[in-house]
């Protein structure tokens, strides 16, 4: 068969000719005319958090005649790191999303991604559904940014009541009174401490906890903001109370290799006693461990040391609408009726400590509830290292921390290697 | 048959370039030139300079990254490729030819994740088979943190690797031997040599050239070497198993500097080039391939 070239070229350049066509027109397919979707994106929720969300869109679909909410949900860990960021920067840009407060939120307002909502939030009534000073937390310089939606402390330490019951032993209250309750676990056969450190995140939330009773809130806020040097001696004191436990031998010899929930299950399948970590364990032992008779004590508190020692560890998250978004008096009336006191129920339900006001107290359980009160106790609230502060700067302390938990480093070498990190970056 | 038109050529080729410069060509140009920015994927990237490279060849668990990285290379040519060689040595002369060389081989074609995930439970120090070993044994001053102690945890990843990858070059080297001439191989047995004598005077020498081949395979396999490291230890602890890729891999998504990571990736590109330049330079001045 003999080809004609003319015939091959006309065709093969109205292939190349379509193909273009097609790969530009969908690259610049965004209509903003009369866009009347409402766009909200986060990390997965859970099947029962988007039942949640779904209530919400239903409601606000039912206000809005020709309105839609389109949910943009993405892997957890994907959109804490490049997910939203892809978003944020696509086409459909999201008029709502998910962040932590602290750190992120700051880079948000500075990267001009979220909008200043104080006006938004009073003249549409939403600050009405929070107690007062809620939005203390989500507000940059005065100004608010964010609608809180969870508050989360992420560190307590969790014991095994009926473990503590059966050896006579009791929530101790002081740092000694800790130690000599792990030798006694210890001298018994248990691990006194489950830890799943091979992300770093977990000893350095616990341990970042301890360093900031022992050295105080703003030395440790300094600190972490690099306003103090890592190896200021009030952090290697600080981190001094963690060689106790070191040298005792009280936390799992395996603590750096195992990932949290391998931690957690140490705890819960009872060969260790006592687990460090947040609020988000009691979902965890409901599915996993339903019989485990859940008891917390809050980190015990340190003699002479320069911080409230009833502080909490503890991150607040929630909603920014994007500064971008031509509908933002739609997204905050959307996150009204989402956080309206009829749905804090529900998602109280899903498991969801959220900080709006709800319509009927107490339908929580009691260890839930125990958390709600810890959080609304008053107490100064610390941020952890990972979601209140420079990544970077968590990372290098938590590294010093993993170092110091196996023995490897004293407190004093672990944190001047990490003010050194900290320096060339 | 000759082209009739240049120009129906270029259209014809046309699909295929556009593709490879869609999906090669740009990123790699891309990342040179993000290199000498900051920017951390919002807005507009500003210009470093070379800042970038300036804080990498400063910052310590970077510059660590590659000792790991070459101690990993080293290993991994031992228990990968030597191992290799020597398992295709036992099969070629005859014995263990069938069910052992499948199991050999098995490792080669299980996904590396899920690899990584089951010797992590292996060298697990609470329930693992390794310490269980060792106490049953009776070696109970044995029992390790395998990967929570920075001097076992690198060779436990390099063992691991050596299980995967020696079926691999087992099976790369037994081919070879399979085709070399045979009459070689019988006139040397007819002048008396042993197994041992005709594998390492014989056997080894004639497949130089393929030596050589899965040497620089697992070279470039070490310098790429990724998955093991990030589910195994992340680079934990403290940094000890740190490579360039899984350090890459943080710059980029946990820290969200995209202008340093790939600065980061430009610098282990270069080291690349130039470890395999050296070993193909070293490999083609040392002695005649033998012909056959």
């Amino acid at each position: 068969m003999r080809i004609d070239p003319k015939k091959l070229r006309r065709l093969l350049v109205s292939v190349v000719m379509t193909m273009s066509v097609a790969l530009t027109s969908a690259c610049g397919s965004s209509s903003e005319e009369g866009d009347k979707t409402l766009r909200i994106a986060f990390g997965s929720n859970g099947s029962d958090g988007q039942k949640v969300w779904d209530q919400a869109a239903a409601k606000f679909e039912a206000d809005n005649p020709g309105w839609k909410v389109e949910f943009q949900v993405q892997n957890d860990d994907l959109y804490q790191t490049v997910g939203l960021q892809n978003l944020l920067t696509s086409n459909n840009a999201p008029d709502v999303y998910f962040e932590w407060a602290g750190a992120r939120l700051v880079n948000k307002v500075n990267a001009g991604y979220a909008a200043d909502i104080t006006d938004l939030v009073s003249s549409s009534g939403l600050d009405q559904q929070f107690a007062e000073g809620a939005f203390g937390t989500t507000s940059v310089d005065g100004k608010v940014y964010m609608v809180p939606f969870t508050s989360d402390v992420t560190n307590v330490i969790w014991y095994n009541k009926d473990m503590f019951a059966e050896k006579g032993l009791s929530a101790p209250t002081t740092w000694a009174e800790f130690l000599t309750l792990c030798e006694k676990l210890k001298s018994e056969g248990v691990t006194p401490l489950a830890v799943g450190n091979k992300d770093l995140w977990v000893a350095g939330n616990w341990i970042g906890h301890l360093i900031s009773r022992s050295a105080g809130e703003s030395v440790y806020d300094k600190v972490m903001s690099k306003q103090m040097p890592m190896n200021s001696p009030e952090f290697v004191k600080g981190l001094t109370y963690l060689t106790d436990l070191q040298k005792g031998g009280y936390v799992n010899a395996s603590a750096n290799t195992i990932p949290d929930n391998e931690g957690y299950n140490l705890f819960l399948q009872g060969s260790a006693a006592m687990l460090p970590i947040g609020s988000w364990l009691i979902g965890i032992a409901q599915e996993q461990a339903p019989d485990i008779n859940l008891g917390w004590f809050n980190l015990p508190a340190i003699d002479g040391g320069a911080g409230s020692q009833e502080s909490i560890m503890g991150v607040t998250t929630g909603y920014i609408v994007n500064a971008k978004s031509t509908k933002q008096d739609k997204a905050v009336e959307f996150l009204k009726d989402a956080f309206s006191a009829d749905l804090v129920g529900a998602w109280n339900a899903a498991g969801f400590t959220v900080v709006a006001k709800s319509a009927d107290a107490g339908t929580l359980d009691p260890v839930t509830q125990s958390m709600v009160d810890l959080l609304n106790s008053g107490a100064s609230i610390v941020a952890p290292p990972d979601t209140g502060y420079d990544l970077k700067m968590a990372d290098a302390l938590n590294t010093a921390i993993a170092q110091v938990l196996d023995g490897v480093k004293t407190p004093q070498e672990a944190l001047d290697e990490a003010q050194a990190k900290v320096e060339t970056q | 048959m000759k082209p009739t038109s240049k120009f129906g050529v270029l259209i014809l080729v046309a699909p295929a370039v556009f593709i490879y410069a869609f999906a090669v060509l740009l990123p790699f140009v891309g990342t040179i030139a993000l290199s000498f920015a900051r920017w951390n994927g919002f807005g507009t990237p500003e210009f470093a300079g070379f800042d970038n490279y300036i804080r990498a060849f400063h910052d310590t668990v970077f510059v660590s990254s590659f000792g790991h990285m070459l101690f990993y290379i080293a290993t991994t040519l031992v228990v990968e490729v030597a191992m290799g060689l020597l398992l295709a040595g036992v099969i070629s002369s005859g014995r263990f030819m069938g069910y052992p060389r499948v199991a050999l081989f098995i490792p080669v074609m299980l996904p590396m994740v899920v690899i990584a995930v089951l010797w992590g439970a292996v060298f697990n120090p609470d329930f693992g088979a390794m310490n269980a070993f060792l106490s049953a044994i009776g070696r109970e001053d044995w029992r390790q943190v395998w990967l929570g102690n920075p001097a076992t945890a690198l060779p436990a990843i390099s063992l691991v690797s050596g299980w995967i990858f020696a079926g691999f070059y087992m099976a790369i080297f037994n081919a070879a031997f399979a085709r070399l001439p045979q009459d070689v191989i019988e006139s040397a047995r007819l002048d008396g040599a042993n197994e041992r004598t005709l594998f390492w005077r014989i056997k080894v020498p004639m497949i130089r050239q393929v030596s050589s081949v899965a040497m620089l395979l697992c070279i470039t396999g070490g310098i790429q070497g990724f998955d093991l490291f990030y589910v195994m230890t992340n680079g934990g602890p403290y940094n000890s198993t740190e490579v360039p890729t899984t350090y890459m891999v943080k710059a980029v998504f946990r820290d969200m500097e995209i202008g340093f990571g790939s600065s980061l990736s430009v610098i282990l590109t270069i080291v690349g080039l130039v470890i395999a330049i050296f070993f193909r330079k070293w490999r083609s001045t040392r002695q005649e391939d033998v012909e056959y």
